[in-house]
């Protein structure tokens, strides 16, 4: 099923045209005009080795290139405009005969820039922390990077939260030109959930407030008490809000897909839902759960807590990181050291930064921090005074369930490590646009290699001190401090350094699986990829240790390189690949008398450029409901299905006669298709049931449901005859469908019946009367006490007794007493039976301990 | 006669029964309870069958009840033990050490990280 959609999905891409993705690549930000047909003369960057030894002109002369002209810029590093003799040499011939000069240290294009262009969202001039690190210097260079790259319609950022508002209109369904695929509700537990039921399709955020009945509660007890955070639809908007769309904020990624994964609810969430829907966001099957149609490339969790990284949640990251997809985390608010998941090993956590990239208070920190972001911080204010420096995006204004769609600003503001995280998550989606091949540790060391080095002072006065590593979980740093490589990364988050750096190629190096003295070891750098776009065009294969009397290699400038396995002892052999910018990349491999290893990978992978992902296609959307027809007795309850086609897009939206969800009058329905008829049958009786395709809202299908008032009610025996003045009948009743099934007995109508027609108690045991009754026959009902006008009947006839033996009733008596006694020991059997299993189920009992 | 003596028949069961179910019902109460995630080795295992989950328990000495998959290979249970407060987590220690179990970890509740 999966395969077959991911086929269809990869073939429609070809054909869609209305896709979020493809509708923001046509918007109108200024970019570089596309390439045009090479020049003859080529405008170069060349470094040489020493600017003694030789200059321009006699490399030209060496290189057989017309210098056309040239000027100094600084230590070796000349322009210099070249005309090859060659009128028919490419430029990336061009480069590679000029690099291998021994004289040139590099070489590059110079080339042509163009001026930055911010998006055109009015909020983007509030968002400090997109913006150039020169004005502030934790802002992460976004709009240097969008020159690059604004996303790709292949990426999938997985967003594990509270769920998003997808009517925000600065995210919106994919299927309704906005960025939020359908995922998925992975919170088990209903209460926690807060929409009624445990796992479902819906990630849209009902609101996860938590007020004080709540924490009366066992199983809310010892939570703090708040509104709504809408949390998720906060980490969205930073991951990838609709970006120059002339409204709200702008996001990281403009291209680009989030996959909302709600895992957090009142009060938080638990790992074991956390961890199934980080393996489900991969693309892992997770029992009871329609696969994923949309496997993330990026993990966001802006969550944890203060604990240890537990074995499952290792496992898990380990699983994930086989598959390529990157897990970025949050540090956590408490000053502290880093919390869990962000602690594991392999995942990228993001401690949070001030505007003027020093820590911020709240930030926890430590070594397992990979680099920083802009967490928010707010100075210069006083009571009612703005908030300088919030991470603003987009929000609801809902103080508990969903209100107006808006965003955060400086008088709303937003902070925590929670929006680093997503700063770094978006960051790493752009880097995946450029270059699809990066495995996790290559996206986290090239997140590193293009983060800016943190400040060692701070304006702040008094000075802040420098930050140390946690020495415990009481060793909290909750004010500003002075980052360092071992508390807060590698150093401040930047998107245009890190994009650059996912631009460079990725060697790979493929080692014979044994290696024996003396004999030759071929090493192969074919598998060596270059960045979406780009081509390895040059191998370059050298001994780097030792430095002294180095073996020779064969094939040293080819992508297979030969060695001869030393006797003893080891060497290094480095492979340095080259693309057609002129960006690098090396892998080394050590060899020894027995083996050959590397750290590389045997090939870089043949994604650089993400296949693109579209959700609809062209319209044709097809939704079927089943039942399409249902006869309801009120209060109770009918379940419904929906099938949708051609579309990945699954889940649909429930209305009753027109009313998403339904309400009282006509009955209620929830997001996973269970109709409640209202407490009586609305007028007209029939109602609509309708499922709108949450890809396609023209999509849709109906089923017809007819409510019934009545409870069905049934009495037993509905037939049995009496002797005037003998023995008596217990009669049983039952009433389907309703909270209570109890009844009121009557005798010819008469509650309780009377002694000419006979008595009949509350729990249905009827006396005959002494005589017969006027017409030989009584009628014994039940009544609904639920609902009155709900019952049932038996016709007893009353028979004139043939002999009448007093004796005979005390054997009659007897008789009753031994099925008395046989039905009370029954009950008692009963009891035993429904009192062990009771007993054993205590195992089974909730608890509210750890929560 | 006859009736009497099914009377005092039913009294007799009636005592028996209680007694019966009131032993059943203190026994079982436990004096603690975790909700665990366990990931079965090797990784990608099936949902263990009652008779695995029963023998993980006894070898634990604890109690355990599957409540649902947590992904493939991983499951959450409920354990519970009756020796003491930290019964459970010496049950948990107990389970790591099964050769079945790659990881058990108490399910523990996050937060986000946010405002």
């Amino acid at each position: 099923m999966t395969v077959r959609w991911r086929a269809l999905l990869v073939a429609l891409f070809t054909l869609a045209g209305t896709t979020a993705g493809a509708a923001a690549e046509s918007n109108p930000v200024a970019r570089q005009p596309a390439a045009a047909a090479e020049p003859a003369v080529r405008r170069l960057l060349v470094k040489l080795q020493d600017t003694g030894a030789s200059g321009p002109s006699a490399l030209a002369s060496r290189g057989r290139f017309r210098l056309v002209e040239s000027h100094h810029l600084a230590s070796g590093l000349h322009a210099m405009q070249v005309q090859p003799e060659n009128s028919g040499e490419t430029l990336a011939t061009t480069l590679a005969r000029l690099r291998a000069d021994p004289s040139v240290q590099f070489a590059e294009v110079d080339e042509r820039r163009y001026a930055h262009a911010a998006p055109n969202d009015p909020l983007f001039t509030g968002q400090w922390y997109l913006q150039s690190a020169a004005t502030n210097l934790s802002a992460v260079d976004a709009v240097s990077a969008w020159n690059t790259t604004t996303g790709s319609v292949g990426l999938v950022i997985a967003e594990l939260d509270t769920g998003v508002r997808f009517d925000h209109p600065d995210l919106l369904r994919g299927g309704s030109s906005g960025k939020l695929l359908p995922g998925y509700d992975f919170i088990s537990d209903v209460a926690t959930a807060n929409d009624g039921d445990g796992r479902d399709a819906d990630a849209s955020d009902p609101g996860d407030w938590v007020n004080s009945t709540d924490t009366g509660t066992s199983q809310f007890r010892g939570c703090t008490t708040g509104g709504s955070s809408w949390h998720g639809t906060r980490v969205a908007g930073i991951l990838g809000a609709l970006s120059n769309n002339s409204a709200g904020v702008a996001g990281l990624n403009w291209n680009g897909w989030i996959l909302p994964v709600r895992v957090l609810g009142k009060c938080g969430g638990y790992d074991s839902d956390i961890i199934a829907a980080m393996l489900w966001a991969a693309g892992q099957h997770v029992t009871g759960v329609p696969d994923n149609l949309f496997p993330a490339k990026i993990i966001n969790m802006s969550l944890g807590a203060a604990r240890t990284c537990s074995s499952s949640y290792q496992l898990t990251i380990n699983q994930l990181a086989a598959l390529g997809v990157l897990v970025v985390v949050s540090a956590g608010n408490e000053g502290g050291p880093v919390d869990s998941p962000g602690n594991c090993t392999g995942v990228a956590a993001v401690a949070g930064l001030r505007h003027v990239g020093t820590k911020v208070g709240f930030s926890s920190l430590g070594p397992q921090v990979t680099v920083s972001a802009p967490a928010g911080n707010c100075v210069n204010t006083g009571a009612g005074q703005p908030c300088l420096f919030s991470i603003d995006t987009t929000y609801n204004t809902g103080s508990t369930t969903p209100g107006n769609n808006g965003y955060t600003d400086q008088i709303n503001p937003n902070l925590g490590t929670s929006f680093s995280a997503p700063i770094v998550a978006g960051v790493a989606g752009l880097m995946t646009a450029v270059n699809g091949n990066l495995s996790t540790t290559q996206l986290i060391a090239r997140l590193r290699e293009g983060a800016n080095p943190f400040p060692s002072t701070s304006p702040t006065t008094p000075a802040p001190p420098v930050c140390h590593v946690p020495t415990g979980s009481t060793d909290l740093q909750q004010s500003e401090c002075i980052c360092t490589v071992q508390t807060c990364g590698a150093g401040m988050a930047n998107a245009s350094g890190a994009v650059a750096a996912a631009l460079r190629p990725i060697a790979a190096v493929s080692v014979p699986a044994s290696v024996s003295p003396g004999q030759n070891v071929v090493l192969q750098g074919i598998g060596s990829a270059a960045a979406c776009g780009r081509s390895v065009v040059a191998y370059a294969w050298s001994i780097v240790s030792p430095g002294s009397a180095p073996p020779g290699i064969s094939g040293a400038n080819t992508s297979t390189a030969t060695v001869v396995a030393p006797a003893t002892g080891s060497f290094t052999v480095r492979l340095t690949v080259t693309d057609d910018t002129g960006r690098t990349d090396s892998a080394d491999t050590v060899v020894t008398a027995t083996a050959a290893t590397t750290a590389a990978p045997a090939s870089a992978g043949s994604n650089a450029c993400l296949p693109g992902i579209t959700l609809t296609a062209a319209g044709n959307v097809t939704v079927a409901v089943a039942p399409s027809t249902a006869n309801v007795i009120a209060r109770s309850n009918q379940t419904f299905s929906a099938t949708v086609s051609n579309t990945g897009i699954l889940p649909v939206t429930w209305q009753v006669n027109g009313v998403t969800g339904g309400n009282a009058s006509v009955g209620t329905i929830t997001t996973s298709g269970v109709y409640t008829a209202p407490a009586s049958a609305p007028t007209p009786a029939t109602v609509t049931v309708t499922a709108i395709s949450t890809a396609l809202s023209t999509a849709t299908a109906s089923a017809q449901v007819t409510v019934s008032t009545a409870y069905p009610v049934t009495v037993s025996p509905v037939s049995a005859t009496l002797i005037a003045g003998g023995s008596g009948q217990t009669f049983s009743a039952t009433v389907a469908g309703a909270a209570s099934g109890a009844v009121n007995w009557q005798v010819n109508g008469i509650t309780g019946g009377n002694a000419s027609v006979g008595v009949i108690s509350t729990t249905g045991v009827y006396s005959p009367p002494t005589t017969v009754p006027a017409n030989g026959t009584v009628t014994i009902t039940a009544v609904a006490q639920a609902d009155t006008s709900s019952s049932a009947a038996a016709q007893i006839p009353i028979m004139a007794p043939a002999v009448t033996v007093t004796a005979g009733g005390n054997g009659g008596s007897g008789g009753g007493g031994a099925l008395d006694g046989l039905s009370l020991l029954t009950l008692l059997l009963l009891f035993g039976y429904a009192c062990a299993p009771d007993a054993r189920s205590q195992p089974g009992r909730r608890t509210t301990k750890n929560r | 006669m006859r009736q009497a003596t099914v009377s005092l028949i039913a009294l007799l069961a009636t005592a028996a029964i209680t007694a019966s179910c009131a032993s059943a019902s203190t026994l079982a109460t436990p004096r603690c309870s975790l909700q665990i995630i366990v990931v079965m080795s090797p990784p990608g295992t099936q949902r263990p069958a009652a008779s695995v989950v029963a023998s993980l328990a006894r070898s634990a000495k604890v109690g355990l009840t599957f409540l649902r998959d947590a992904g493939t290979g991983s499951y959450v249970f409920r354990l519970q033990a009756q020796d003491g407060a930290d019964a459970c987590q010496r049950g948990l220690e107990r389970l790591r050490t099964d050769p079945r179990i790659l990881a058990a970890d108490i399910d523990a509740r996050r937060k986000a990280a946010g405002e």
